[in-house]
């Protein structure tokens, strides 16, 4: 047949594409699939052996194409109406069969994915726990279980020349704002890619205003992106992508986790005022040490100078080298311990953690409050799930270290304008990223560092949200 | 992008006009702990008591001569050519020609120098050589601590000397002498302009006293455990209220520190000094008082009231 010979030469005779003649009562049937992307199970189960039943039961057919399309169970038969179609079903996991020149394809996908797991960055001590997989429909599934509501919309897009990666644009269209939606539609169609492997590429090629901090929220949680989703926010789901996208995305969201929800508000409180010192020291520390250790000695008592004094005696290096010496290693070893199968990870973080720390020491590389310094500031920037801020967190603390290294505690002074300016110019979306400090929001400083009682927090976020504002009251 | 370029090269700037010069790893630093300077033939002589942490804290006492007193900071002979670092100093001593003769460029010394803070205390001493000791202590906490147990002597710090030089054109100084090869709080000096007026022991507690500048004294074997007195003026009358605590009972306690406080108040007045500091006070409570009468000091009349409060009693019988 003409059109097998085609596909064959377009596929380049793949070995995994597979072509099947079965003959019904003196009927040529062709089924074809890519028995890789279909289940066997379900080419057997439910294709073939009801094929089977047909011929050994000798039924008569007048026109065995209708018959079969209305026959064979499956959730989703669709007829395939040109040739275009053919390759493009066969590539996602449906069985074409081909009788005299027409065909209807049935969808027999095999599960690729593994399954539902428990989220492994995002870690809530209470709460759902349960994560975003690699299939498309699991994780629609996945929020539409939070959020059983016909207000929750999806526009379908197909990115990537190749890959035609399938994009989904969440929403809840009894609150989010229409212009913000349309304005990420457009941006994502602009999109000329010959592949989407995951969120992630959507995210690089966004085009952020920060080279720096996140102004997309990456999660794998679908209780964070249900909540997003009611406050008005769009998610973006990928698939083949573990990872939700969250717009617009403010600065105080990374301080928050979807736990601050199931807990009590008075001890959110403190934990997100911790959040915060975190943050700071994270930044600020190594630099401060900096300072201290080489300009502004006055700042500390006399009792912790002559201990820094006694401790730095024997260290061959000057505080940044030493600093960087020290941020670089802590660095390095994070980055084996992510790629490292977990089985050695351990094994590496004693090793570089204790007796690499020890050495540094002993060998007058480093000294023991420069140890100190460098891991309560790393470990400090890791209080944030998000990799980015992360990041931005890690980016910063060398710009101020190298700061204070030349102009003391005035360098810091510095660092923390540049950071506030850049921090306060950044827009997610339409949306000042500091907000709602900076466009202050007084009805959302209820759920900024302090939580207030749930009757604060009725309202929802007057930014995005530009209908039925009240929670609970929607129309 | 603009703006980044131009932090870039606010930056440059920055960093080509400040910071740098003042670069100071902290292994390079010798911390100076307490300072005395003296001046004999024209010369400054300076001795530094330097702090070295190795398990526990070592002084060293180094030392330097020169004709200015910066010359005479550069001799110091400091080990491994260590840079010397007085932002820490805990007590500036000076002797009583320093004091006398060149006050004023000891005070520019350390006010023009940038490492130097002004927090520091500021004590007198009668010998020049008072830091080379052996076994000398944190002498800045031996002052405070006197002070807080017994009010013999009462601390002051560069920056208050200043305020109340400048201000009240009188003020304290400390004093630390040595007796018997160790260093002792031996009360005060009151500073009047040139003069020095030394008070004993017990003048200074009298003296700490008068001013509610002490909570504990101790006046003729008296224990004073918590102390407050007000100074009023009605009528032309000073009225000097004395609230005492004690430690054990004394029925003569308060007319002796009447008498104790007259005789002190008298002694001084004869020799015209304001010893008690009393016309800041009635400067507050009636400055008409002070433009009346030129010789405010023979003028004066008063009345002190002392009461005993509460003294420490204990109804439980001790165990024989």
């Amino acid at each position: 047949m003409e059109i097998l010979e085609k596909i064959k030469k377009d596929t380049g005779n793949a070995s995994d594409l597979i072509i099947k003649k079965i003959n019904i009562t003196n009927h040529e049937v062709y089924l074809i699939y890519n028995e890789v992307l279909t289940s066997g199970d379900a080419i057997n189960d439910f294709l073939l052996k009801n094929i089977a039943f047909l011929i050994d039961e000798k039924i008569i057919m007048q026109d065995p194409f209708t018959f079969l399309y209305n026959s064979l169970p499956s959730h989703n038969v669709k007829i395939v109406e040109n040739y275009t179609d053919v390759l493009t079903r066969l590539f996602n996991g449906f069985a074409i069969l081909l009788y005299d020149e027409k065909m209807f394809s049935m969808e027999l996908r095999a599960s690729l994915d593994r399954g539902i797991v428990e989220a492994k960055n995002e870690i809530a001590i209470r709460g759902p726990k349960d994560a975003f997989s690699e299939n498309f429909n699991k994780n629609l599934g996945l929020i539409r279980r939070r959020i059983k509501s016909e207000h929750l919309w999806m526009k379908d897009l197909e990115i990537g020349t190749l890959s035609k990666t399938k994009v989904g644009i969440l929403y809840m269209e009894n609150i989010a704002d229409k212009k913000m939606i349309e304005a990420i539609q457009k941006k994502l169609e602009k999109i000329n890619i010959d592949g989407i492997l995951d969120s992630g590429y959507i995210k690089n090629l966004w085009k952020e205003e920060s080279i720096l901090f996140p102004t997309i929220m990456t999660t794998e949680r679908p209780d964070l992106t249900s909540m997003a989703l009611l406050e008005g926010k769009i998610v973006i789901l990928v698939d083949t992508s573990p990872y939700a996208l969250i717009l617009p995305s403010f600065f105080l969201d990374f301080f928050h986790t979807p736990d601050d929800y199931y807990q009590k508000n008075f001890n959110i409180s403190f934990i997100r005022i911790i959040r915060l010192l975190a943050f700071f020291i994270s930044i600020f520390l190594p630099a401060y040490y900096i300072s201290i250790t080489t300009y502004n000695h006055t700042s500390i008592s006399l009792d912790l100078l002559l201990s820094f004094i006694e401790q730095r005696k024997n260290v061959a290096f000057p505080a940044l080298v030493e600093a960087l010496i020290m941020t670089i290693s802590f660095e390095i070893l994070r980055e084996s311990d992510t790629r490292m199968a977990s089985t050695v990870g351990s094994a590496v973080s004693i090793l570089g953690g204790l007796i690499l720390g020890d050495a540094l020491v002993s060998a007058g590389i480093i000294s023991p409050i420069m140890i100190i310094v460098v891991a309560t500031s790393a470990i400090s920037g890791l209080v944030f799930t998000s990799i980015e801020m992360s990041n931005a967190i890690r980016f910063y603390r060398i710009f101020l270290m190298i700061l204070a290294s030349i102009l003391g505690i005035f360098g810091i002074y510095i660092g923390f304008a540049t950071l506030i300016i850049h921090l306060s110019s950044i827009k997610s979306l339409f949306y000042f990223y500091l907000s709602p400090i900076s466009p202050f929001i007084k009805t959302e400083q209820r759920d900024t560092i302090i939580k207030a009682k749930e009757k604060g927090l009725k309202l929802r976020n007057p930014l995005l949200a530009k209908k039925n504002k009240v929670r609970g009251e929607v129309e | 992008m603009k703006s980044y370029k131009k932090l870039v090269i606010l930056a440059t700037l920055l960093c080509t006009i400040t910071g740098c010069v003042h670069y100071t790893e902290l292994n390079e630093l010798e911390v100076v702990e307490n300072l005395s300077i003296d001046f004999v033939e024209d010369t400054y002589c300076v001795v530094a008591s330097t702090l070295e942490k190795k398990e526990e804290i070592t002084r060293n006492i180094t030392k330097g001569c020169g004709k200015t007193l910066e010359i005479a900071m550069q001799n110091i002979k400091v080990k491994e050519n260590k840079k010397l670092y007085i932002a820490h100093l805990n007590l500036l001593l000076i002797t009583e020609n320093v004091y006398r003769e060149h006050l004023k460029e000891v005070l520019e010394f350390f006010l023009n120098n940038t490492d130097s803070r002004n927090d520091f205390d500021i004590a007198l001493t009668k010998n020049a050589n008072i830091l080379e000791q052996e076994n000398i202590e944190d002498l800045a906490k031996m002052i405070k601590t006197t002070f807080e147990d017994t009010a013999t002597t009462k601390p002051i710090i560069l920056e208050e000397f200043l305020k109340e030089l400048l201000e009240e054109e009188s003020t304290h100084l400390p004093v630390l002498e040595i007796e018997q090869e160790s260093i002792r709080v031996s009360g005060i000096v009151i500073i009047k302009g040139k003069e020095l007026i030394p008070l004993s022991e017990e003048e200074t507690s009298l003296y700490n006293i008068v001013n509610n500048s002490c909570l504990q004294a101790t006046i003729d074997k008296n224990r004073v455990l918590s102390n407050q007195t007000r100074i009023s003026m009605k009528n032309e009358q000073l009225k000097i209220e004395i609230e005492s605590m004690l430690s054990k009972e004394n029925q003569e306690y308060e007319k002796m520190i009447n008498e104790k406080i007259t005789k002190m108040f008298e002694k001084y007045k004869n020799e015209n000094i304001d010893i008690f500091h009393l016309k800041q006070k009635i400067k507050q409570k009636n400055p008409t008082f002070l433009t009346k009468y030129a010789n405010y000091l023979e003028k004066i009349q008063w009345q002190i009231d002392v009461k005993v409060k509460n003294t420490t009693k204990t109804n439980r019988r001790l165990p024989e």
